[in-house]
């Protein structure tokens, strides 16, 4: 058999109960709209649609990025291709700097040759 | 019965399975008038159940979160008020267990560290006067369901139908458990007056 304990620490006013049933209802309520969002979202076909796009347009931005240092080197060489044929054009077209003055004199190699 | 000061001053017309029905499609303030309407009923339960007014709050907030979750699951043509405070008595019932083992842990600790019983709480009512002290002892020697129903119905003026529904038994029983707690009271009361003035 269950004992009872009496009741006597719980106040029994109006202003009570109205404050805790206030307090509870915003509890309550609150919780279940963050629940309710989230499942509307996870039932929604347009959120799973909107996800699936997110997700592609990710994927594509990361195999960009990952390929552009190729992209870099591909347009490099074909700027050597098509640049012309002597090495002091070479010099200006294959650097990102100005070049020193020992490349403007003996090419674009003149480093190297050390 | 004439309205307890902690019932609801503005009543709402709507049933309680309606309130909630509003409150599943998404009206908070319906379901804000369908707490405020059982909260205290609920919290006194949980509070028998209990002992802890803290305790008692935060499983009516339980409850309530339940509730709110599975409104739309709820059968409307069942009551509102037996299914809720069946749940209040679950979660109250199932934290009581929680706490007894929790209770029962740190009395071995104790006992394992050597540490002494914490003293009983000194009992206030036995001073107040032979006939309290007398209703006191036979407030406590009473069947715990008599007693539950005796408080709630005499002492924080509850309606039969709302206990009933609270402890899941029917209205009749909780007027028999009123009643004879009534008469066992009467009853120690009657004795502590005839030993007084035969002494």
């Amino acid at each position: 058999m269950i004992e009872f304990f009496d009741t006597s620490s719980v106040p029994d006013d109006r202003a009570h109960w109205d404050a805790l049933a206030a307090r509870i209802a915003a509890a309550a309520t609150h919780r279940d709209g963050r629940v309710t969002a989230l499942a509307s979202f996870a039932e929604s076909r347009v959120s799973w649609t909107a996800a699936a796009l997110a997700v592609a347009a990710g994927a594509l931005l990361i195999v960009r990025t990952s390929a552009a240092p190729a992209d870099r080197s591909i347009v490099r060489e074909w700027t050597y291709a098509v640049a012309p044929a002597d090495e002091l054009a070479r010099t200006f077209i294959g650097s990102d700097r100005p070049p020193r003055v020992d490349e403007l004199i003996l090419g674009r190699d003149a480093g190297k040759a050390k | 019965m004439a309205s307890h000061d902690g019932e609801p001053q503005t009543d709402d017309p709507r049933t309680d399975a309606m309130l909630l029905a509003a409150a599943a499609g998404g009206d908070d303030a319906a379901f804000a008038v369908l707490v405020r309407r059982h909260v205290r009923a609920g919290t006194l339960l949980a509070a028998q159940y209990l002992g802890d007014r803290d305790e008692a709050e935060d499983v009516m907030q339980e409850a309530f979160i339940l509730v709110h979750e599975k409104a739309r699951d709820f059968d409307a043509t069942r009551p509102f008020a037996p299914w809720l405070y069946g749940i209040v008595r679950r979660l109250a019932a199932n934290r009581r267990i929680r706490a007894a083992r929790r209770r029962r842990l740190l009395g071995v600790w104790r006992a394992a560290a050597g540490d002494a019983p914490a003293a009983p709480a000194p009992d206030h009512a036995v001073a107040a006067g032979m006939e309290v002290a007398a209703l006191s002892v036979a407030l406590r020697q009473l069947p715990p369901m008599q007693r539950a129903c005796f408080e709630l119905v005499a002492l924080r003026e509850l309606p039969i139908e709302t206990v009933a529904a609270m402890h899941d038994i029917s209205e009749s029983t909780v007027r028999q458990h009123v009643f004879r707690a009534r008469q066992a009271l009467r009853g120690a009361v009657d004795d502590t007056r005839g030993s007084g003035r035969n002494r």
